[in-house]
């Protein structure tokens, strides 16, 4: 599955080298007109604030954290952790080379933990690409920001991806269809997220924070605060609970031809 | 392994519910067997067969292969097994070369040179990408990716379809050089002519359940034929519908054609009294056989 899908590892890896490279293009701008645009920024409601996690801006950490870290990258890591979940468990039931494939010599479970691997190397690479593509052009834009923060923040958003791709990955387990399991896997995302930006202006859903995977990563702000380690460890061993289901589910599943 | 047999189902069932599956299916395939699988469209061959591969679950029953419980789905015992899915899709992006060399690599086994062989002998182009292919040449990489590891147990969802007759003649050939190298083969196939030329045994499912497990020799007697007896003289068909074995006798000028069913001995013996000249049998075809116990089937 590695070497099919290549050619969208590298088209997604080019994706963040891009979004990084313009904001590391900007920055030097954005940072000399330093109070003007915190100025604006600060006539934003605080919920917006909240949620971009806007502190600072003008700052290396503040400017990346809102630019990058609260909701392109995140976008890229979900986007690219589902579809490659959900193709995994979907894939070849769909394209109808089920019989062939779990027809072979390889128990289900050794084939869908040889994918889990690809996708986590894939999803591992995206995350170092940002990090990589950020430390370098970090002294051409004069931006500061702490490299062992910024690979936390980076690791971070790996464990997020990873999490999505659990969900991908149970969703085409459970139903052995690609749309249908990205389709449930993006409602589950768009709902988080929704939970995650009203919880700071309403109480009612503040509940849902410490179950919620964006609270666990773009809620903490690494890049400032450094590792939370409970949150790591939840969206860690979430992830790896999601998977276990996904591949009991599957060693039951019934396949279609 | 002995005189055991290398497939062995017993009273296999998979259900949907209130929808058709199979219900106790029941039958040996023996080493170096060729066992025909037939049955009308949807009567659950393919059901029986993805189950037996371990791709759905049974619902009860048991289903050994080479002596290991198949239910199971022991990727060792599938290292033994060659399978061409009925619905066949393959790798569409690669060629017939890379997937071969793919799923020979997942094996283990080196079949580089069989899988050239093979190729050679179906007129199979091996760099072509599948996706450009015609159905009949897909076809025969998926007949290639059965054979290629030369397993103890082949097991054949319509293999045939869409080959060319010089390509079925090729097939028909490598199934009978590995039925002498002692492979175990079910062989599903709407080709009844072609399952009658090569199975020993045939089964005969239709609704899910077996109707017939037999050989083709003892179907074959077992069926109701004609026979139809010459004379020098009219014959009167009285004389003939109280042996034993004859249904029915009709005359005609000299002549008089006989149904029956089982040995036609005594039928002879009387013809043989009354002087017959020539007698001309008609073979029941395995197609009528197939015919005659699934319309019975559906007329219960």
């Amino acid at each position: 599955m590695f070497s099919d899908h290549w050619k969208s590892l590298l088209a997604w890896g080019a994706v963040i080298v891009f979004m990084v490279s313009i904001q590391m293009y900007v920055y030097p701008s954005v940072a000399s007109s330093g109070d003007a645009a915190q100025q604006l920024l600060d006539t934003f409601p605080e919920s917006i604030r909240k949620i971009f996690r806007i502190e600072d801006y003008a700052s290396g950490p503040g400017f990346l954290s809102v630019e990058l870290f609260s909701m392109m990258i995140p976008l890229v890591m979900i986007g690219v952790g589902l579809t490659w979940g959900a193709n995994a468990t979907a894939e070849e039931e769909e394209d109808g080379t089920a019989d062939i494939l779990y027809a072979l010599p390889l128990s289900r479970t050794s084939i869908l933990m040889s994918k889990v691997l690809a996708i986590l190397t894939a999803l591992l690479l995206l995350s170092v690409a940002a990090f990589i593509q950020i430390v370098a052009l970090r002294g051409f834009a004069s931006l500061t920001v702490d490299t062992v923060n910024l690979a936390i923040t980076c690791f971070m958003q790996f464990l997020l991806g990873v999490f999505f791709s659990a969900i991908g990955f149970l969703c085409g387990a459970l139903t052995g269809k690609k749309s249908l399991s990205l389709g449930i896997g993006a409602g589950f995302a768009i709902l988080a997220f929704l939970f995650y930006s009203l919880a700071p202006m309403v109480d009612t859903f503040e509940f849902t924070n410490p179950i919620n995977p964006f609270q666990w990563t773009v809620g903490e702000n690494a890049l400032i605060e450094g590792i939370n380690f409970l949150s790591a460890a939840k969206l860690a061993l979430s992830s790896v609970a999601v998977y276990l289901m996904a591949i009991f589910t599957f060693s039951k599943r019934e396949m279609r031809s | 392994m002995g005189n055991q047999a290398a497939i062995t189902l017993k009273n296999l069932t998979k259900s949907y519910g209130s929808s058709r599956g199979i219900i106790d299916i029941s039958f040996d395939v023996n080493p170096g067997e060729v066992f025909g699988f037939l049955g009308p469209n949807g009567a659950g061959k393919t059901t029986a067969i993805r189950t037996l591969m371990g791709l759905i679950h049974a619902t009860s029953g048991s289903a050994q292969v080479l002596g290991v419980d198949a239910l199971k789905s022991d990727p060792l015992l599938r290292q033994n097994i060659g399978y061409l899915p009925g619905a066949l899709n393959l790798f569409q992006r690669q060629t017939p070369l890379e997937m071969l060399t793919f799923l020979s690599n997942i094996r283990g086994v080196d079949c580089e040179k069989k899988i050239f062989e093979y190729a050679s002998r179906l007129k199979l182009d091996l760099h072509r990408k599948i996706d450009e292919l015609s159905k009949g040449n897909r076809q025969k990489v998926g007949v290639i990716q059965a054979f290629m590891h030369s397993p103890k147990v082949l097991i054949l969802d319509e293999p045939t379809s869409g080959l060319d007759p010089l390509a079925q003649q090729e097939f028909e050939l490598m199934l009978d050089e590995v039925k002498k190298q002692g492979t175990a083969v079910i062989l599903s196939s709407h080709v009844l002519s072609e399952v009658e030329h090569l199975a020993d045994r045939v089964a005969i499912i239709n609704d899910g359940r077996l109707l017939v497990v037999d050989s083709i020799a003892n179907l074959k007697q077992k069926a109701t034929r004609k026979i139809e007896l010459f004379f020098d003289k009219p014959i009167n068909p009285s004389d003939y519908t109280s042996i034993e074995n004859v249904i029915s006798a009709k005359s005609y000028e000299n002549s008089l054609t006989c149904t029956l069913k089982g040995h036609e001995t005594d039928l002879l013996r009387q013809a043989v009294k009354d002087s017959v000249i020539t007698v001309q049998t008609h073979e029941t075809s395995l197609e009528e056989i197939f015919l005659d116990l699934v319309q019975k089937a559906g007329q219960r």
